[in-house]
This record gives structure tokens, C-alpha cells and sequence, in this order.
């Protein structure tokens, strides 16, 4: 029987070892900087939380259900200490970053102002062919340690980036959405876009109607039924804030990433966890018409915007169920959806009273192969990746193959990345 | 699914698993001692309050939880105590959840006193049975089995495009 006196000496045995491997990794040593230190932090206080629950033993007395439970302690702390093994290869990334260094640091601006200051970030390419990140890989089971108490306070963000893309500056601005996900996580806005959905009469009424559809075809509970859809509408939510705040911090530049990146991947598509890419496209181009950004839009690719208004007109296509009702509901919640994201970005919006001028230069200067830094004073990073997109679709043409071409022009993206790192270095320079 | 995700799940999989085997313990220490240390006690009124929120669920299916965590945690207690009450009436099942919760409340206060086993050990049994789910889960996380979900089981969180 599990939990026996043999079972529990083997399982201690196992623990301590996978601790004692972590600890011995190479890529688990102090740093000397501040990169990578909260993610170790993250990584010891796991350890800290699995050596707290080691010393829970029950003893020999204990009924044999507590015993029993105590080793499925044991095997789930090792569970964890062998999957915290993923963690190495993000420290060994801090120490020798691979991503374009002006990407980095305009991604540490957008970080800085979706989630705040105390972030750790870690970007490492991955061989999956996808942009993903994940922050407190291990925080369900740290936080939840009753009696312990983690001493990481700094967030660590793990942001992974297909291997192809290193160079690949132009689709960078994706980062600002998985940044997302942490400001989401960080400031818990999916629960307040829900606390408003819940006072919502019409919503309310609009979901009794989708579960008592749907409980006819699940033929379960209709508390599961419930549970599923409004499941899956979080995650829906979850997905169209963090483009929308993307869209804030980035512009039309994220818009032209996310075509060019996610349209390959999808349309009007349904998924329990994502919206269409029409939805997607939808709510995007609603909120750059409100910030103003429609008239350089149209100056700088107005094919291509035209292109995109159809895709976002298919938003109105209507799907089976539980997808429609979620689809409408979240068209119905767009207001909703845009001031969630405003209270959350505030001054750190890009605005296109300032952006479009930089990035015409930027533009101008790419034109001529000259490094986009700015002639008079350092531009922004941001709106050197604007005045990027301006000039690739420029000089690849206004149309869907253009916004593809504009993704393998290497010199280009070269010269963006470059200039995003020395305005950061010259501004860092002329502060006082 | 990514990996990214993959791990997310896992620790959050796990996690559930962990607080189930952690009330099995803090109730073994307040049924055994007769008294509950301020962070057993704590632990086990949170404990209660989170099978009073799947009662609640079980009552008003269509009350909206605010967080992804509750509605993981209570999705489980729920799922238990329906297995737990033979599949029975949702009156069993919320009776269920009120037993136990109240266990846990008493051994909270250190008010199990010389307590029939038979309640003690009926609030282990469901605790055991949501610890054993979750290895499983956990489990089929981490190994072999990856990738192989239930219709149910949709991640809430999701952090990629």
C-alpha cells in the first residue's frame, strides 16, 4: 500500500535528490545582475514550499488515509521539482540573451508599462513554432503552501518566441501581447470585465439561454455546462484584452504583426480558448479608429487597412453554439473590453499625435538605409517599429504578399533593431 | 499544446491536488491533538469556504464566479461529492459538501472534541478522492500521457495566440 514506511522513505529519498539536482545545475548559480535573479527566487522558493511539506511527515501512528496522503504530497512536490528543471535554459537565456537587443528593450518599456516595474523578464526562443509566455510558472503551489511564505516579490515573465524570429523584428510587437497576459494575471482584469458581465441583465439572461441550449447537446449538469462557457468566455476575454493592450502600447504595428503571424493560423475559426481572428481583427481596428490612428493607417497602407476592415466586417458571421453566444456576447462587451484596457495602460499609450510623425521619419531615413534614430533627437522605440512597418510595406508593396515579403526583408528589420537599441543607449545618455 | 501551457496547468493541477492532501493533514492534527495551530486553523475555514462556494454553485448553477481559481477548485469539490453521493440527487451532493465543510469548520476550531470517526474519516475519504484525481491529472500532465484531455478539460488560462 502507498503511503507505507518503505514508500515514504523512497519518496523523501526522491525529493531531496531532485532538489539537490536543481541546486547543483550550473544554471541555477547567483547572479551578478538583476536578469534572471527573480525567476531563481521563483525556482528556490518552489524548492522552499516541496522542503516545507517534506517535514509534514505524519509519523508511523498516523491512520493509514493520512499516511497515503502524505506520500501523494511527496509525489506531487515531485512533480514539480523535476518539471522546475524547465527552468534552466531560461536562466542560462538571461545570461547570454539571443533576441535582437533593441527588441529587448523596447519589449522591457511595454513591460514596464503593461505590468510595472518590479519584472524580470526572460525572452528565449523556442523550437515550437508559436509566441507564448508564462509568469510564476509556479505560484499556484508557492502561494498555496500553507505556513510558507515565498520571498519573490518581483514578477518573472518567461516570453518565448519562435526560433526563427530572433531577427525577425517586425513581428516583435506580438511580445506586448503576452505581456498582456502577465498585466492580466498581475492586476486580475479578466475578474473585473466579469464582475460587470455578472451585473449585466442582459448578458445574464443571454447565458441562461446559452446553457439551457446547451445542456440538451453536453447532456451534463447544468452547473457543468455553465462551468464550460463561462470558461471559455474568460479565456476569450483574457485574449482580447491582451491584444487590446497591445494595440495601446504598439499601434498599428501590432495590428501588422498579428496579420501577418496569426491570420496563417486561422480565420473565423472556433476554439474553446481563442476568438476568430475576424473578432480579433474586429476589436482591434475599433480601438485604433478611437485613438485616431485611421488616417496614417490609410496613409501608410491603405490597401492593406481596407483589406483588414473586411476581415473584421466577417466578425458578424454567426456560429454554432456555445461559440455564438460568445461571439456576441463579446462584441456586445467591446466598450467594455477598451475601457478595462485604458484605466490599465493610462499614460502609456502610444499616440498618434506624437508616433506618426517619428515613425514618417524613421520611415524616411529607412528609406535612404539610413539608421532610423532620429536626426534632431532620439525617437521612441515604438515608433521606429511603426516607421519599420511603414516603410516595409512600402517598399514590398501595399497588399497581403507585401506584409509577408516585408517579414524576410533582413537588412531592414536590421537597421530597425539597431536603432531601437542605440535611441535607448542615447536617451539613456542624455538624461540627467 | 505548448509547453508554456502544459506547465501552467500542471502547476495549477497540482497545486489543487496539494491543498486537498494539506486538509487531509491540518484535520489528522486537530482530530489527533484536539486543538488547531493559527495557520491550520486559517487553512481549514478557507477550506470550507471554498466547499461552500461549490454548494452555492450546485445551487445557483448560473451565478457567475468571478475567478478562474474558484472555478477550477469548486468544478472539483463538486465533481467529488456528485461521485462521492453515488451520482445521486443534487441534494445528496450539496449535503455532502455541508458535512464536510462543517468538519472542517469544527476541527478549525478545535471543536472535534471526541468526534465519531465515521465523520472525521467520511471528510478524509472526499478530501483523498479529490488528492487522488489530481495526481492522476497531474500525472497525465507531465509523462506519457500528455496531451490527452477530456472534453472538460479546457484550460482556463491560456497564454499564447
Amino acid at each position: 500500500m502507498d503511503g507505507n514506511p518503505n514508500d515514504v522513505e523512497l519518496l523523501l529519498s526522491s525529493a531531496r535528490q531532485e532538489i539537490a539536482s536543481l541546486e547543483g545545475d550550473p544554471r541555477f548559480k547567483p547572479f551578478d545582475g538583476k536578469r534572471g535573479e527573480a525567476l531563481r527566487d521563483h525556482v528556490l522558493d518552489l524548492i522552499g514550499a516541496a522542503e516545507h511539506r517534506l517535514a509534514l511527515d505524519p509519523g508511523t501512528g498516523a491512520p493509514p488515509s493520512v499516511s497515503q496522503s502524505f506520500s501523494r504530497t511527496l509525489r506531487e512536490s515531485i512533480l514539480m521539482l523535476r518539471a522546475a528543471h524547465a527552468a534552466m535554459p531560461w536562466l542560462a537565456a538571461t545570461r547570454s540573451p539571443s533576441v535582437n537587443l533593441g527588441s529587448l528593450y523596447a519589449t522591457e518599456e511595454c513591460a514596464e508599462i503593461l505590468v510595472g516595474k518590479e519584472v524580470d523578464l526572460v525572452v528565449v526562443p523556442d523550437v515550437e513554432f508559436m509566441y507564448s509566455t508564462i509568469s510564476w510558472p509556479f505560484l499556484p503551489v508557492t502561494n498555496d503552501t500553507p505556513g510558507f511564505t515565498p520571498r519573490t516579490t518581483r514578477r518573472p515573465i518567461i516570453l518565448h518566441y519562435p526560433l526563427s524570429d530572433g531577427d525577425r523584428l517586425l513581428l516583435h510587437p506580438l511580445f506586448a501581447h503576452e505581456l498582456g497576459h502577465a498585466a492580466a494575471q498581475q492586476f486580475a482584469l479578466v475578474d473585473k470585465v466579469n464582475s460587470a458581465l455578472a451585473e449585466d441583465s442582459e448578458f445574464v439572461g443571454a447565458l441562461t439561454k446559452a446553457v439551457e441550449l446547451m445542456k440538451g447537446t453536453w447532456t451534463v449538469s447544468e452547473v457543468k455546462v455553465t462551468g464550460t462557457i463561462l470558461a471559455w468566455l474568460r479565456d476569450w476575454i483574457e485574449e482580447l484584452l491582451c491584444d487590446q493592450m497591445a494595440v495601446e502600447v504598439m499601434g498599428p504595428a501590432y495590428l501588422w504583426a498579428f496579420a501577418g503571424f496569426v491570420l496563417p493560423l486561422g480565420y473565423h475559426d472556433k476554439h474553446p480558448a481563442y476568438p476568430p481572428v475576424t473578432v480579433r481583427i474586429r476589436l482591434m481596428l475599433d480601438l485604433l479608429l478611437a485613438r485616431g490612428w485611421q488616417p496614417y493607417m490609410e496613409e501608410a497602407a491603405p490597401h492593406i487597412s481596407s483589406w483588414l476592415i473586411e476581415v473584421g466586417e466577417d466578425a458578424e458571421q454567426p456560429l454554432s453554439q456555445p461559440y455564438e453566444f460568445l461571439r456576441q456576447q463579446i462584441l456586445n462587451a467591446s466598450d467594455l473590453l477598451r475601457d478595462t484596457v485604458a484605466a490599465q495602460v493610462g499614460g502609456g499609450t502610444l499616440s498618434p499625435v506624437t508616433a506618426v510623425e517619428e515613425a514618417r521619419e524613421a520611415s524616411t531615413l529607412l528609406k535612404s538605409l539610413i539608421l532610423p534614430v532620429g536626426e534632431s533627437y532620439p525617437l521612441e522605440p515604438r515608433s521606429i517599429m511603426l516607421g519599420g512597418w511603414q516603410e516595409a510595406v512600402r517598399a514590398h508593396e501595399d497588399r497581403p504578399e507585401g506584409l509577408v515579403a516585408a517579414l524576410s526583408d533582413r537588412r531592414l528589420q536590421d537597421l530597425v533593431g539597431k536603432a531601437m537599441e542605440m535611441s535607448v543607449v542615447s536617451s539613456s545618455w542624455r538624461k540627467p | 499544446m505548448r509547453d508554456l501551457q502544459q506547465l501552467e496547468r500542471l502547476s495549477s493541477t497540482a497545486a489543487l491536488g496539494l491543498w486537498a492532501e494539506d486538509v487531509i493533514l491540518a484535520l489528522d492534527r486537530a482530530a489527533r491533538l484536539h486543538v488547531s495551530s493559527e495557520v491550520d486553523s486559517e487553512f481549514l475555514q478557507g477550506a470550507a469556504a471554498i466547499l461552500d462556494a461549490a454548494r452555492e454553485r450546485s445551487e445557483e448553477p448560473l451565478a457567475i464566479s468571478v475567478s478562474s481559481k474558484a472555478l477550477a477548485a469548486t468544478d472539483t469539490a463538486l465533481d467529488v461529492a456528485e461521485s462521492l453521493a453515488g451520482g445521486g440527487s443534487s441534494e445528496q451532493t450539496r449535503a455532502t459538501l455541508e458535512e464536510v465543510a462543517r468538519v472542517l469548520r469544527e476541527a478549525a476550531d478545535g471543536a472535534l472534541g471526541d468526534e465519531p470517526e465515521q465523520r472525521i474519516n467520511a471528510a478524509l475519504d472526499f478530501f483523498s478522492a479529490v488528492g487522488r484525481n489530481q495526481l492522476a491529472a497531474s500525472n497525465s500532465l507531465s509523462g506519457a500521457n500528455r496531451g490527452s484531455r477530456s472534453w472538460m478539460a479546457t484550460p482556463t488560462t491560456l497564454s499564447s495566440f
